[in-house]
């Protein structure tokens, strides 16, 4: 179908089957990624695309199934698709992160750095191996987890730091 | 330039060796076929969520290439009813058997939170002699003053931390997370 609509000859095929499915398993990765998060209308929007843009794909391997190439082109551009889908929604970075840190000596001063850096975070004292330790929970961008860690590392670069992913919060101290 | 697939594996409609597979079996095939790859695009999915970018690459790929080469051929043949339900149950059985694979392979870290209301201190002590970092943390509940225990455990030794947790206090609270990330901390 593809072929006699846009004229192309066949030895250029695989490629652009292998075009068409980078570029919808990029918006079908974002696509899961974003119901994950709760994102509705821009998972909305990627659905849409990305299945339409399917479409066309798998009729242009389905009558051309005779060269291996295109399948080859199909399956790599799935995989490949999938892939950039991820390294994309990292680089987007949507949403918040809880990054959770224990530290035997600097709590304090962690906490500190934390706020004058203009996060909120909240200081608990527990009790590990060696005797007590300090357990700062914060919540923050995912886009700043990165910077953050290091503003961490330089005071103790013993602390222990853990991240998960959050829904959005309501409430509480959200640096502007 | 035009590669020939091998006749075998690959037709328009549908492979060769499908023709030879009696139309009683055929349904069993599909299902089979079904199950099997949707295991693999389960894999792949949850890959996607842990942010394992290889293994979502080769799982990605090997799930596409045996739906080409195996499904599409398969999919011209899907018109009686036992042929449709073998289709969906397939589906169906290869998403809980992804989950299943996966919970047994168990990539990734896990932080278990334990509420102990008495025994918090023995139970920290038996955390920290099996070898697992473990926090604990002051906390209020319904009937005064309860311990918390933040621990740490890659997810294939969760179990195995839970049952040691009941052992030392059969009335402990346990919920489990999937931690995305972590740096740090102890044993090394």
């Amino acid at each position: 179908m593809i072929t006699e609509l846009f004229n192309i000859p066949v030895y250029l095929l695989p490629l652009l089957i292998f075009s068409l499915r980078v570029v919808d398993m990029t918006l079908d990765t974002l696509r899961v990624l974003f119901v994950i998060r709760g994102k509705k209308p821009l998972a909305w929007v990627l659905g849409f695309a990305q299945s339409a843009l399917w479409v066309v794909a798998i009729t242009s391997v389905l009558n051309n199934l005779n060269n291996l190439w295109n399948i080859i082109g199909y399956a790599g551009g799935f995989a490949t698709g999938n892939v950039i889908g991820m390294l994309i929604e990292e680089r987007l970075a949507i949403g918040h992160g809880h990054m959770r840190i224990i530290s035997s000596r600097r709590g304090a001063a962690i906490a500190e750095a934390l706020r004058e850096a203009g996060y909120a975070a909240t200081e608990l004292s527990g009790r590990g191996k060696d005797g007590t330790v300090s357990v700062i929970s914060s919540s923050v961008r995912r886009r700043d987890i990165m910077s953050v860690q290091k503003e961490i590392y330089k005071i103790d670069d013993d602390a222990f730091i853990t991240v998960e992913d959050i829904r959005p919060l309501h409430r509480g101290f959200w640096r502007a | 330039m035009v590669f020939h697939a091998p006749a075998a594996l690959l037709a328009a409609d549908g492979p060769a060796w499908l023709a030879a597979i009696p139309p009683a079996a055929l349904t069993a095939v599909i299902f089979a076929v079904r199950t099997f790859n949707l295991t693999l695009a389960t894999l792949r999915l949850l890959s996607v969520v842990r942010g394992m970018r290889i293994a979502a690459w080769l799982l990605g790929f090997v799930q596409s290439f045996l739906f080409l080469s195996t499904l599409a051929g398969v999919m011209s043949n899907i018109s009686s009813v036992p042929a449709v339900l073998a289709y969906a149950g397939g589906y169906a059985t290869g998403l809980i058997l992804g989950i299943e694979v996966e919970a047994r392979l168990a990539p990734g870290y896990s932080l278990l939170r334990m509420v102990s209301s008495a025994r918090g201190q023995p139970l920290l002590e038996a955390l920290h002699q099996a070898g697992f970092g473990a926090t604990e943390l002051a906390g209020q509940g319904l009937n005064g003053m309860v311990s918390m225990i933040l621990c740490y455990t890659p997810r294939k030794q969760a179990q195995t931390l839970i049952e040691l947790a009941e052992s030392t206090d059969p009335e402990v609270f346990i919920t489990s997370e999937q931690v995305r990330m972590h740096k740090g901390g102890w044993p090394p």
